[in-house]
């Protein structure tokens, strides 16, 4: 009983430095929006919080269609996390996964419609983890920087994949990749109907069933305990016979696998959404990190703070009106993204706050 | 051998940048932070100098405008370091986090930035620094074509840079202290030294030779500036790695990296490789791909300092 006592209270100060970070990073970048444009920022900045609300049912539907490759990217990156490995991989592993779903969809006429989106999204989750298998090997057995590793590969995802896509399936007016066949779009499951006119499809379905695999296997599983033994204490999971390579192998190719599946089930929700020939990354891929790390890196937390970040993505698109660039919200993510950071600091100071303040209490019962 | 000369020339061009901010990573490191923000300082920096470059043309010409763009770029990669050093110093967050969320702000913020004031997220700047011959040094043979012709003052900048460095962390007391606080923080603070003051000016001159370094890339590269340094900061991390956190070693790995992105930038103008009638993305990716293969062969992680990427706090063990 004390046990779980213990445990909510975790999860309480997780979330309130987590919520803290918001508001900071919120009440930072509003300051930013109102030194450049000081008349324009007050309305702006309430659109961009309104969010998927403000169009309705719409724009709650657009919210749910972006929530689901956020989930599975913070999935990917909090995975690895409670393992100790910082993953910045998952950018390349979407990109590649995206690239593996589209040229399915679009190539691959010949296999029935009605799995063609499964083949698709099993194509890209692949491709996803053939990415992770250098850092992942690098990593665990040439004992090389996994961030550094990761980061060249994502550059190195982004130049195949123009190589490939302008090879392959371009189209030169798009200056992207072909619109994929209409019948590889994911099963909409409904969601058209309850949310007309939006994005929304079985996509959120299946990151929610990925939370769900993902946090049995951390929570519920020997194999997850070991996994976050060495995430916390290297030393004394090894001594407790956890194979550390392994461990970092194959978290690596999990994490892969998600981030991969995550840019399938982007580009294969929505007819227009391409990829494009570009050299930048997809923006959405670098919501990553700070997805994983509101979460305070637990599955279940990921599907909040991926919420959040859908919420804001949608927000954004209605700036535009108020003289705001659609990078605001590229430039607010970063912003939380740095508060993330701090977010274990506040976590840490509430931790210390209610410590001192027990042992007062304590002191104070003995007298 | 004009040809030959060019390449060389290039080879500087892009070698000096990636110097000084891998020098950037070392000074940070070797202080004991962790700071994988160089990419975000290098674009910053840049943004800065070229945005005041673009703001002011007409105005000055020359080297002196180049100059004071240069202390421009210094001023902001050393402004956007410090809420680096916060973080991971006085605040004592996760520095690995902290520095890839100025990764992210930087391009960003720039782009925005670009946008309201320019309208454009592209800035255009008019190139009038390239020194087209040095009168007398440029007669030297070879030397004179590679170092004195078609030449920036940047070269000379970024080989100053890093005969100081060198000379500052091996030869002087405060580079004794500086690496001292990266490998064992507890010893200097035992004597008396300020950790925290040492690890802020360690991250704070990072962000000044990004800054540098920013600016210096993009000048004899381009003309105009989108915002994006790309990955060249990440690069940087890398040969700063493989380095070993020491300037000369520094110096020859980017001028290896130098070599591969002159290749990958001017692939049509070499015979050889042009007739290999790969596309311009394979030369893109080249430097990426020979960064994993030489991480793949390499350990030298033994070298780093030690403390790096632990956060510091007085009194502990």
């Amino acid at each position: 009983m004390k046990n779980k006592n213990v445990r909510l209270g975790n999860m309480v100060d997780g979330v309130g430095s987590s919520l803290l970070a918001i508001i900071c990073a919120l009440i930072f970048g509003f300051i930013v929006m109102l030194a450049f444009n000081p008349s324009q920022a007050w309305p702006a900045f309430l659109s961009l919080l309104s969010g998927g609300a403000a169009t309705g049912s719409k724009g709650i539907g657009q919210v749910l269609y972006y929530m689901a490759p956020y989930i599975m990217l913070g999935l990917s990156v909090a995975f690895s996390f409670q393992t100790g490995i910082f993953n910045m991989g998952a950018t390349g592993q979407f990109t590649v996964g995206a690239l593996a779903a589209i040229l399915v969809g679009g190539l691959c006429g010949d296999i029935p419609a009605s799995v063609r989106w499964i083949v698709a999204l099993l194509a890209a989750g692949a491709a996803g983890m053939l990415w992770a298998v250098v850092p992942g090997v690098l990593k665990a057995y040439c004992g090389a920087n996994e961030v550094i590793a990761c980061i060249m590969m994502n550059y190195i995802a982004m130049y195949v994949s123009n190589e490939v896509i302008y090879n392959f399936y371009y189209d030169q007016t798009l200056v992207s990749t072909k619109y994929v066949l209409s019948d590889s779009i994911l099963p909409k499951a409904g969601m058209d109907k309850l949310f007309p006119d939006s994005s929304a499809g079985s996509g959120i379905l299946i990151a929610l069933l990925f939370v769900i695999i993902v946090y049995v296997i951390l929570y519920k599983t020997s194999f997850g305990f070991g996994l976050r033994a060495s995430g916390k204490n290297l030393e004394a999971a090894r001594y407790a016979g956890v194979s550390e390579k392994k461990n970092i192998a194959t978290v690596m190719l999990i994490g892969g696998l998600i981030a991969g599946i995550g840019g399938g089930i982007l580009h294969l929700s929505s007819i227009t959404k391409t990829l494009n020939l570009a050299e930048v990354f997809i923006p959405e891929s670098s919501y990553a990190l700070p997805i994983a790390l509101l979460a305070c890196n637990h599955p279940i937390g990921v599907v909040f703070s991926a919420f959040f970040m859908a919420w804001l993505t949608v927000g954004s698109t209605l700036i535009q009106s108020n003289g705001f660039p659609t990078e605001t919200v590229t430039m607010l993510t970063a912003i939380i993204f740095y508060f993330s950071a701090l977010a274990f600091v506040f976590k840490k100071g509430i931790e210390k706050f209610k410590m001192k303040r027990e042992l007062e209490n304590a002191k104070g019962g003995g007298k | 051998m004009d040809m030959i000369y060019f390449l060389c020339r290039q080879t500087l061009n892009f070698a000096i940048p990636l110097m000084l901010v891998a020098l950037g990573g070392v000074f940070s490191v070797q202080s004991g932070v962790t700071n994988i923000g160089l990419e975000g300082m290098m674009a910053f920096g840049a943004f800065c100098g070229i945005l005041f470059l673009n703001l002011t043309e007409g105005l000055m010409v020359g080297q002196i405008h180049l100059i004071i763009a240069i202390l421009v770029a210094i001023a902001a990669g050393i402004l956007i370091s410090s809420v680096h050093a916060v973080a991971a110093v006085s605040l004592r967050a996760n520095q690995l986090i902290s520095g890839a969320a100025i990764s992210n702000f930087a391009p960003a913020f720039t782009v925005f930035t670009a946008r309201i004031i320019l309208g454009a997220s592209i800035i255009s700047f008019k190139n009038t620094f390239m020194i087209n011959e040095v009168p007398i040094l440029s007669k030297i043979p070879i030397i004179g074509d590679i170092f004195f012709q078609k030449a920036y003052i940047t070269t000379f900048l970024g080989l100053a840079v890093l005969g100081i460095s060198a000379f500052v962390l091996y030869k002087t007391r405060f580079g004794l202290r500086l690496r001292a606080c990266g490998e064992f923080p507890q010893a200097p603070d035992s004597v008396g030294i300020n950790v925290i003051k040492m690890r802020y000016i360690g991250v704070l001159i990072s962000g000044a030779l990004c800054g540098i370094g920013g600016l210096v890339y993009v000048i004899p590269n381009a003309t105009t500036f989108n915002g994006s340094v790309y990955g060249y900061g990440f690069l940087a991390l890398a040969v700063m790695m493989l380095g070993q956190w020491t300037p000369i070693k520094v110096l020859w790995v980017s001028l290896f990296f130098g070599v591969t992105m002159t290749i990958s930038a001017a692939y049509s103008a070499i015979p050889f490789l042009n007739s290999l009638g790969l596309s311009a993305n394979y030369f893109k990716a080249l430097p990426y791909v020979l960064t994993l293969i030489i991480l793949a062969f390499t350990r030298n992680s033994s070298k780093q300092p030690k403390a790096a990427g632990q956060p510091f706090e007085k009194g502990m063990r």
